[in-house]
């Protein structure tokens, strides 16, 4: 058992790491009507998170184990600035490019079967 | 009053409820005052249908004032809560027409009450720190070093008061009156010395 007063900068950041993760996960549209049939969620993160994070990160969050993580990277689209506004544009040489994203698809065990769209108010 | 104010915030953490030791609910995690009775699912990436006429309803966000007597797992299940309503509301804004949330400010006060947290954090961090480095500084008798860290300690004091700086490391806060290095017995000591001669 090492001494810890003699390793303060190690204990403050792997603190930070685990108990306040900054994950962002952003389900895409449409995949939570078809999460009944086959048990599958998409969502949007961060290129840097890897599966194991995604995993521990729905479980910690969510109570939910997860079967398997599947990734995708996506790279961004590049887009040209438009000049004026409608019919009246016209597209400058000037190019731009939207945020990398990676897609990560998780399957869960089909007894947590349930309709994951917005429900109605109570009120 | 201060309830009242902290009912208001609860309103920005859903399922949340501030509650002092109250009755043991279902989900209580080790080590903090917080209890969360809604049960969790992949449900809370969606938020519920408003009628129309009404729209989502939030408080102010945390700041630092209000965190700094926290203990340690407290933030941990603030900062949690804080994910899924920003999991969420990232959702509602993919799902949106035009990708517009209803009430978009509530983006920023989830981000700017995690950037409280962090300072909170960080405050402990540096006390921490600067008491290892007094214990450090003061074996070499750097008295200059000494007095600048002195100084920050005693500022940092103030802003953490008593709360248990990190899970694990309650030996540090022993250390923080008996670090203290006696200047009055080195000068006596010296003193002496000089008399002897």
């Amino acid at each position: 058992m090492a001494n810890i007063l003699n390793k303060p900068a190690l204990g403050t950041r792997l603190m930070n790491s685990v108990f306040f993760p900054n994950i962002k996960l952003q389900v895409i549209r449409n995949t939570g009507k078809t999460f009944e049939k086959n048990n599958k969620l998409m969502f949007k993160t961060d290129c840097s998170v890897g599966k194991t994070d995604i995993k521990t990160y729905v479980k910690a969050l969510y109570d939910v184990n997860v079967d398997k993580v599947n990734t995708i990277n996506v790279q961004g689209r590049i887009k040209s600035c438009i000049k004026g506004f409608g019919k009246k544009g016209t597209r400058l040489n000037v190019k731009y490019k939207t945020t990398d994203y990676k897609k990560a698809i998780i399957t869960v065990d089909p007894s947590l079967k349930a309709p994951l769209s917005r429900k109605k108010s109570t009120k | 009053m201060n309830n009242i104010l902290r009912s208001g915030i609860s309103n920005i953490i859903k399922g949340a409820t501030y509650t002092q030791r109250a009755a043991p609910a279902a989900q209580i995690a080790p080590g903090s005052t917080i209890i969360n009775n809604n049960t969790r699912s992949l449900g809370d990436f969606f938020e519920h249908k408003y009628p129309v006429g009404s729209y989502p309803l939030a408080g102010r966000s945390w700041t630092a004032t209000d965190l700094r007597g926290k203990s340690f797992n407290d933030l941990h299940e603030i900062w949690f809560e804080l994910l899924r309503e920003r999991n969420k509301l990232l959702t509602e804004k993919e799902l949106n027409k035009n990708k517009n949330l209803i009430n978009p400010l509530r983006i920023k006060k989830v981000r700017k009450s995690m950037a409280a947290i962090k300072v909170v954090l960080g405050e402990r961090d540096q006390l921490s720190k600067s008491l290892y480095l007094l214990r450090v500084e003061s074996e070499k008798g750097n008295k200059k070093r000494v007095g600048e860290l002195q100084n920050n300690i005693k500022r940092l004091n103030k802003l953490v008061g008593a709360v248990s700086l990190k899970p694990g490391l309650r030996d540090l806060e022993g250390l923080q009156d008996t670090l203290k290095v006696g200047e009055e017995l080195e000068s006596n000591i010296d003193s002496l010395v000089n008399k002897q001669n």
